[in-house]
């Protein structure tokens, strides 16, 4: 099966899926972050114009380090996000999904250099487009991944309908199946779901036709609202 | 469409998510896509750029025009893949004439589209035209316009970064020795008047080649994902799935003739459905086995946990001498060390006077406070009620009554119970509602005599293999611990 999750297992023989995010939203991200860049050295160069000489000595060390330290500052003491990626919703984090630190962060930002060659990241998309995890070079080489970092929906509401008990035991995959369609009725459209929940026939009443009600009705039971 | 032969997980996902599978399409079938691909664009390019050979500017105009013409090459590639049936080379390039011949003039008069990778699907695969077709887009849309359109623009980018990079890649890879007039001279040739069209076109061409599969899969993505939120697909698969799962299982029913009927509904639905079933012949493990099993498995090398620690020992030392020093390094040194100690000085003055304006703060310390209030007694431990008006009046005899009735655990749980009740009101133990049994046993401990505390520790263990092993003690240790039971937890009561 295709897919965009990485699965890692942890130490304790836990199974974690990360989805890694593809080059499209980083380079938003990045677009992001730049024009942050842009418009805080306009700033600063607007302010220290007044102190000449000395003024532009500052500039230029502010320059320095907005340009090499800013991502890594961020990606470290931000849980990983630089504002463009907090705004696109991704994170950086380890292969192995732990956090990233201050030297898996400096190789990855430091390899932008490499990633940017021969042109505005001409290497760096190859690399993302080439790899199974979308990694660029500095990714590769720093061991580190971008993921979306997801968000925790509100559980939606179901409506009232009375709780049913299922007329067999139903397999986690199945009870997920059976809460997604009560979750997501009302996307779809009212034929669409009585074609869905046909599908379901034998969750049906005995000796009636399946409704989408019935099954929401097994939804608020298998939520547990009894 | 048949959905059960989908090759790609199905979920709803986010956009972006949706556009990264697209990518991950692409990648998988690049084979199937190249042949086809590369016998198509460049023949093409090369017929148009040969046309127009003396306006090449209108020659690459005329190649961006024609893009949706063979955008629909990879489209239906991938569109045959994503069910399982990835068509070879021979067989796309026999269907090349009818996918690129169809409607010719309908679609150029989409062109100006910015979401056209989004749209192609509905107007290639679902073959809709005019007003279905115009509302059917409507529909996909609505939540997937931003996103599609984003995608249009960042590849229009991507297709400069491309073309950028191509062009940057030459020069970069030539080495120094070559004479670097020469390369100048190649270089301001290539972007001079004449032949610059022609650079132009031909790293147009190039990074077309490369990016428009990716584009059309992100496209193809986006349109699937929005069709699975709206069909629930993954839904439908599931429920698919459970049909058969269930149908399967009334059948092997029906045939060993047990039937639906023999088995409460309540009790099979109300069972947790993913535990595995003890196996009729095997009796479950008696006490001794399943310890003598833990540990078998404990022994495990899994379980072997050693670790390795390093650490500074000090072996007794030669001593160095710092003749290396040089005089200049040296007297630096001296002046660093000196400046140093003065630091660590005016360090240590500031901090005696930190500590007398602040001595308010820090003497608190060393007052004497009032004792904190006793917390209130509770009113149930783990879930026994420990108030005394619940218990009866005599607590071991209404427990011996218990017992003789043959409800063994409710007998040693009120003599638990009255213990514990007792322990708290009369001898005003502090336990609290989160304490556990154990917990009750190391806090009374310090606090009792050593015999109440070898009774109290008796009664919880019978308490506990009572409950939760469900092993009620021997009659004899049951009556014995009623009868001293007074004797320890104070009188009548």
């Amino acid at each position: 099966m295709l897919d965009t999750l990485k699965t890692i297992e942890t130490p304790e023989g836990i199974e974690l899926s990360l989805s890694v995010a593809g080059p499209l939203p980083r380079i938003l991200a990045w677009l992001i972050d730049g024009l942050a860049r842009f418009f805080i050295l306009y700033l600063l160069m607007f302010l220290l114009s007044t102190l000449d000489l000395f003024g532009f000595g500052l500039f230029m060390l502010a320059a320095f380090i907005a340009e090499w330290f800013y991502p890594v500052l961020f990606e470290v003491c931000m849980g990983g996000q630089t504002p463009g990626k907090k705004a696109l919703g991704l994170r950086v984090l380890c292969d192995d999904g732990t956090p990233v630190g201050w030297s898996a962060s400096l190789l990855r930002n430091l390899l932008r250099v490499v990633d940017f060659l021969p042109m505005l990241y001409g290497f760096g998309l190859a690399s993302m487009v080439l790899n199974r995890d979308f990694k660029r070079l500095g990714d590769l080489a720093a061991g580190t991944l971008v993921v979306y970092s997801g968000k925790i929906r509100p559980q939606p509401r179901i409506g009232g309908h009375s709780p049913i008990p299922p007329p067999a035991p139903l397999t986690l995959e199945e009870q997920q199946a059976i809460i997604a369609f009560a979750e997501r009725m009302p996307a779809v459209s009212e034929d669409r779901a009585r074609e869905l929940a046909a599908l379901a026939g034998p969750l049906a009443p005995a000796g009636e036709e399946i409704s989408p009600d019935h099954l929401l009705g097994i939804a608020n039971w298998l939520l547990g609202r009894r | 469409m048949e959905l059960d032969r989908i090759t790609t997980a199905v979920r709803p996902r986010s956009p972006w998510e949706a556009i990264d599978l697209g990518l991950h399409l692409a990648r998988r079938w690049w084979r199937e896509i190249l042949i086809p691909w590369l016998l198509a664009v460049p023949a093409l390019a090369a017929a148009v750029f040969y046309l127009l050979a003396d306006w090449p500017l209108a020659a690459i105009m005329v190649f961006w025009l024609l893009k949706p013409l063979y955008d629909r090459i990879p489209l239906f590639i991938l569109s045959r893949a994503l069910f399982g049936a990835a068509p070879g080379w021979r067989e796309t390039l026999a269907a090349l004439p009818g996918l690129l011949g169809r409607d010719l003039p309908w679609t150029m008069l989409h062109r100006i589209d910015f979401i056209r990778a989004f749209n192609l699907p509905v107007r290639q695969l679902e073959g809709l035209r005019g007003r279905a077709c115009h509302q059917r887009l409507q529909l996909l849309q609505r939540r997937a316009r931003g996103h599609a359109t984003a995608l249009t623009f960042l590849f229009m980018g991507l297709e400069g970064v491309v073309m950028l990079s191509l062009f940057w890649l030459v020069p970069l890879l030539l080495p120094r020795e070559i004479n670097e007039d020469l390369i100048e001279q190649t270089f301001f040739l290539a972007i001079q008047g004449d032949v610059f069209p022609w650079v132009l076109g031909g790293l147009y061409v190039v990074a077309v080649v490369l990016l428009e599969p990716l584009y059309v899969a992100a496209g193809f993505s986006l349109y699937l994902n929005r069709r699975t939120l709206l069909e629930a697909w993954d839904i439908e698969l599931s429920f698919r799935r459970l049909a058969r799962r269930l149908a399967a299982g009334a059948l092997a029913l029906a045939v060993l003739g047990i039937g639906g009927a023999g088995l409460p509904q309540s009790a099979l639905a109300d069972g947790p459905p993913t535990r595995p079933e003890v196996h009729p012949q095997r009796r479950p493990f008696t006490p001794e086995e399943s310890k003598a099993v833990i540990q078998a498995v404990l022994g495990a090398p899994e379980f072997d946990a050693r670790r390795e620690i390093k650490e500074w020992r000090y072996t007794g030392g030669e001593d160095r001498d710092d003749a290396g020093f040089d005089g200049f390094d040296f007297a630096l040194g001296k002046f660093f060390a000196r400046f140093a100690e003065l630091v660590l000085w005016i360090g240590l003055g500031v901090a005696l006077v930190l500590l007398m304006l602040h001595r308010e703060k820090w003497l608190r310390i060393f007052r004497s406070q009032p004792p904190p209030a006793p917390p209130a007694a509770p009113q149930n431990l783990f879930g026994l009620d420990i108030r005394p008006e619940s218990l009866p009046d005599d607590v071991p005899e209404s427990a011996r009554a218990l017992w003789r009735q043959g409800r063994q655990r409710e007998a040693m749980s009120l003599l638990y119970r009255g213990a514990l009740a007792a322990l708290v009101h009369r001898q005003g133990i502090a336990f609290s509602s989160g304490h556990t049994e154990n917990d009750c046993l190391r806090i009374l401990r310090p606090l009792v005599s050593g015999d109440l505390y070898a009774h109290f520790r008796r009664l919880t263990r019978a308490w506990q293999q009572a409950a939760y092993a469900h092993r009620p003690p021997e009659e004899a240790q049951a009556l014995s611990l009623c009868d001293s039971w007074h004797e320890h937890y104070g009188g009548a009561s």
